[in-house]
């Protein structure tokens, strides 16, 4: 069974964290400052930690930098702080993801699941160096069996999805534009614009991605194309 | 007790002392300089000439030259072994009896002494008798037979020849006089001039005639100036300045021999050791030109002395003790500057009358008449200086005071007629003040013309020059004035022009401006200045506000998460009651409402406050539309709303933020999604005009828009109640900010119930 370690000061909230957690199998373990956390931490065995920001004592911010130090587990930081300024310093000192309050719960569990899978699962992963696997973060796509992976579990795509996203990863970083899309997956000219491109983007981003919105791996750049994140 | 610190009185007093003292001093030295005989000659030759080079040496020496031959002359005729010789024969007459007599020197003198003549001092023939032979003129009167100190002279008319004894004795004694003066100047005494003049006579013997002694030629040479002529050279060998123009002539003239075997040597110690004419001349030269020396120099000081006194003098008039802050001016100072300058031109013309009349006399009894001229120069100079001096000090405490142009009479005139004139109506003024120019032009072309018609009656020269000097000066004047108008009003449209494009800060720079232009632009200036704190202020307090609801909506959004988490955690516990059941679907929806509404409040007062970083890149319009209708196409199939796309085939380039574009669209696309009326059909298009990139999208709202265009947008600033309750209704108040801000055109148009929105951004491509 892992262990999740929630801190916040809002104890209700901690409350409803360690339902959803509990409900989907997990031990949680709470608390409620920066100090109580780091404490826990050194006497159990912590999977996983998900913290909050704005905390009095310790905050999430130097709580984060201080297991850090020691230890390489995923962070998951909550907090009411959604501008894109906090997101990066959250980022930046060591945290794995950032979710904003008020938060989706299903969007948590699911995201704590993703990050365990990716912890547990690494070794795995980077022992599977095939010719034809291509990876990216903990997304896998394997050409030889035609399979996607993400975190380790299998997507179903259809076979124009999966065209677009192996052309995708092969050419991590790269930014396509819809229609050098359009001529190398349908192999003619891209004339009379519809939204076909942009409508299978879409489906595969809400077939890979726990908040399509905010997609991890298939990013949208805005008025230039579409890229798969480089990790 | 220091300089600085006497009275003022007493270093007013000693200022005018001394002012007058070096005003003396000056006029003393310019006495003396113009009174130097070398006055006019510039100052060169104080440092470059000698006294051997100036024209008194040269004159000294042509007359020494007529001396030596006259010298060289009677030598021979009176000289036997160095000695006089009594017994040389003079002249030979015949008397009316037939007898002829040869009278020798001594005969001829001892004649002569008997009558009463005699030598002076100077060898100058002297006395004489009451009465004299030839005025008693007949025919006792002999017959000259021959003269040997004339043999030259020839008689023309039958009367010439008879010439009396004592006449002829009179004659002999002037020749000896003669002789003695040279013998006596250069011989017996010695003389700063050495002469040698040599003859070949026909025998062949040297006739030598010098003061030398046995100096040689050379030694002479070196004595200093030295001139030396052969018969046979054409050129002048010597070290002088001028020539004596008679030592040519007269050296030739005295050689009485066939022969060209002459010379003549003369020179000149120029360390004049011996007291004679040229020691005398030089002394003198070397007197006149110390006096010209210090002449220049008491010039000099005097000059420099008097504009220091002067300087200092202004400094202090007008200055006391008693009240250091204040100018006092004298109670005749209380006059009109107009006034001042009349007193004056009276005193000009009084000095006028006096030097003419009275002052002349009065000189005379002082002064010699050979220095009246100078004398009333001097005078009249000192006089008009010193009115002029009076004058400018009492003008300079005027001007201290700041009285010179409000205690005048002009402008006495002008203060009175000008605020009677302010109450008329400004074009009356402006036309009035220009008959006005036409006509002191008019005046003073008209006494131009006047004058200058009669210059030669009035006598004065140039006066009519003055009224077209003071027509060109007003000219000017006018010219400058209508200049300076002319940029007030470039500077002030400047500021104005700036302040309205929204440079708030804007000051305009009123230096040197009219009284009038000053105001205006001290006006604007606190216009600006006020706009400007406006300005500031509201930017301030947008940022205030979006900080507030910032820091709000993160406290709100804490509870918040509990609220959703635990209506959440209720639904899953699979309650059975339809009641309770639509009571946590309320629930729910109105938290998610709340969690909507907190942040789009958060990012519409930070777009509307411009409180956003943008990251502003090339991004193509036509594909930003393509993404978004791939992101929307099958939310709208949930309302059967059918998403109609015109997009042209190549792209087009704009600067924005491509993240911040998205979300203008998304809002537009949520707009249309949530108010276009099901079943119909929403466009979008993109084209390119006149430079500019246009998307439009276009639908038809299911509910009537009975709302003001503008209104649409502007809920969040006007606190209005948004209109459903799906939403936070700030969706385009959103989008419009974040366009603007990224320099873009956000319109929106109602027609009816047809929505339309429009965006407009500067093309690239």
């Amino acid at each position: 069974m892992q262990t999740i370690l929630v801190c916040d000061d809002d104890k209700q909230i901690v409350e409803a964290i360690d339902i959803y957690l509990t409900g989907e199998g997990f031990r949680v373990i709470k608390a409620y400052d920066g100090y109580e956390a780091l404490e826990l931490l050194e006497n159990n065995q912590v999977d996983l930690m998900v913290v909050d920001v704005m905390m009095p004592g310790l905050d999430g911010i130097r709580t984060t930098l201080k297991v850090r130090e020691t230890s390489s587990i995923p962070i998951i930081i909550l907090s009411a702080k959604s501008e894109d300024n906090d997101k990066i310093l959250g980022l930046n000192i060591g945290a794995d993801d950032y979710i904003s309050k008020p938060f989706n719960p299903l969007e948590l569990v699911a995201r704590v699941k993703s990050h365990l899978r990716r912890y547990t699962q690494l070794g795995n992963l980077t022992a599977q160096t095939a010719e034809n696997v291509y990876k990216c973060g903990g997304l896998q796509i394997n050409d030889d069996n035609k399979e996607v992976l993400v975190d380790g579990e299998l997507i179903k795509l259809t076979p124009i999805e999966y065209n677009i996203l192996l052309l995708l990863v092969k050419n991590a970083g790269k930014v396509f534009s819809i229609d050098e899309i359009y001529e190398q997956i349908w192999n003619e000219e891209a004339i009379g614009a519809d939204n076909t491109v942009a409508v299978h983007i879409r489906h595969i981003r809400e077939k890979i991605e726990i908040n399509p919105r905010e997609p991890r791996y298939l990013k949208v750049v805005w008025g230039v194309g579409y890229k798969i994140e480089k990790q | 007790m220091k300089q600085g610190h006497l009275p003022i009185a007493i270093k007013k007093q000693a200022l005018i002392f001394l002012h007058l003292l070096f005003l003396c001093l000056s006029f003393a030295g310019i006495t003396f300089i113009i009174f130097n005989p070398n006055y006019g000659r510039g100052l060169n030759w104080l440092q470059e000439e000698d006294y051997a080079d100036t024209h008194s040496f040269s004159r000294q020496l042509e007359e020494d030259v007529d001396n030596v031959f006259r010298y060289v002359h009677y030598k021979d005729l009176l000289e036997l072994d160095g000695e006089v010789n009594l017994d040389a024969e003079m002249f030979c007459v015949t008397f009316s009896s037939g007898n002829t007599k040869i009278y020798t020197l001594g005969e001829a003198v001892s004649y002569a002494r008997r009558l009463g003549y005699y030598l002076n001092d100077d060898f100058e023939v002297t006395g004489g008798p009451d009465v004299h032979e030839w005025d008693s003129q007949g025919p006792s009167t002999p017959f000259v037979e021959w003269k040997t100190y004339g043999p030259e002279e020839t008689y023309e008319g039958p009367g010439d020849g008879f010439v009396s004894v004592e006449e002829l004795s009179v004659q002999v004694m002037n020749v000896l006089g003669e002789y003695y003066q040279v013998r006596y100047n250069y011989i017996d005494v010695p003389s700063n001039l050495y002469f040698r003049v040599s003859y070949v006579d026909d025998t062949g013997n040297e006739l030598l005639y010098t003061n030398a002694g046995s100096r040689t030629n050379e030694e002479l040479r070196e004595l200093g100036r030295y001139l030396y002529m052969t018969g046979e050279s054409l050129f002048v060998d010597n070290n002088l300045r001028y020539i004596p123009e008679n030592v040519i002539s007269l050296l030739s003239t005295n050689n009485r021999y066939g022969n060209q075997d002459y010379y003549i040597l003369l020179a000149v110690d120029i360390n004049f050791p011996n007291p004679d004419p040229y020691a005398e001349a030089q002394a003198e030269y070397l007197r006149s030109r110390n006096e010209y020396i210090g002449g220049a120099i008491m010039f000099l000081l005097g000059a420099v002395g008097l504009l220091i006194t002067l300087g200092r003098m202004a400094a202090l008039t007008g200055h006391t003790d008693s009240s250091p802050d204040k100018i006092i001016r004298h109670y005749y100072d209380e006059l009109p500057v107009e006034c001042l300058l009349l007193v004056c031109l009276a005193a000009f013309w009084l000095v006028h009358l006096a030097l003419s009349s009275v002052i002349p006399r009065v000189i005379r009894l002082v002064i010699s008449d050979s220095y009246q001229d100078y004398a009333r120069k001097m005078i009249r100079y000192i006089l008009i200086y010193l009115i002029l001096l009076f004058a400018f000090l009492s003008l300079l405490r005027n001007y201290k005071a700041h009285m010179l142009w409000k205690g005048s009479l002009l402008y006495r005139g002008l203060h009175r007629i000008l605020p009677a004139l302010s109450g008329l109506p400004v074009p009356l003024r402006f036309t009035g003040a220009f008959i006005g120019y036409l006509l002191a032009d008019l005046g003073l072309l008209g006494g131009f013309y006047f004058l200058y018609t009669r210059r030669e009656t009035l006598g004065i020269p140039y006066l009519y020059l003055i009224p077209l000097l003071v027509c060109a000066a007003f000219q000017i004047w006018i010219y400058l004035l209508l200049y300076r108008g002319r940029v007030e009003n470039q500077k002030i449209a400047e500021g104005i022009f700036k302040m309205s494009a929204g440079d708030a800060g804007y000051k305009i720079d009123s230096d040197g401006f009219s009284e009038q232009a000053e105001k205006v632009s001290q006006a604007l200036n606190s216009l600006s200045d006020g706009l400007e704190t406006a300005l500031s202020e509201q930017v301030k307090s947008e940022r205030l506000k979006a900080d507030l609801i910032t820091n709000v909506s993160h406290d709100i959004k804490t509870p918040l998460t509990s609220i959703i988490n635990y209506v959440d955690l209720l639904k899953r516990e699979h309650i059975s009651d339809p009641k309770v059941q639509g009571y946590l679907e309320v629930l729910d929806q109105k938290s998610q409402r709340l969690k909507t509404l907190t942040e789009d409040l958060v990012e519409a007062s930070k777009a509307s406050s411009g409180n956003i970083k943008l990251e502003i890149s090339e991004i193509d319009l036509v594909e930003l539309v393509q993404q978004a209708g791939g992101e929307f196409e099958e939310r709208f199939a949930v309302r059967h709303l059918d998403l109609v796309s015109t997009l042209p085939d190549e792209s087009i380039l704009i600067a924005a933020d491509g993240r911040r574009m998205w979300r203008v669209l998304e809002n537009l696309y949520n707009n249309a999604f949530k108010y276009a009326m099901e079943n119909s059909r929403i466009y979008v298009a993109v084209e390119k005009k006149d430079g500019h990139a246009y998307f439009t999208i276009k639908n038809v709202s299911a509910s009537p828009l009975n709302i003001n265009a503008d209104e649409l947008t502007e809920r969040f600033v006007r606190g209005d109640v948004a209109r459903t309750t799906e939403g936070s209704g700030l969706g385009l108040s959103i989008a419009k900010s974040l366009t603007q801000l990224q320099g873009g055109s956000f319109e929106i148009y109602i027609d009816g119930d047809l929505f339309k929105a429009q965006i407009g951004f500067p093309a690239l491509n």
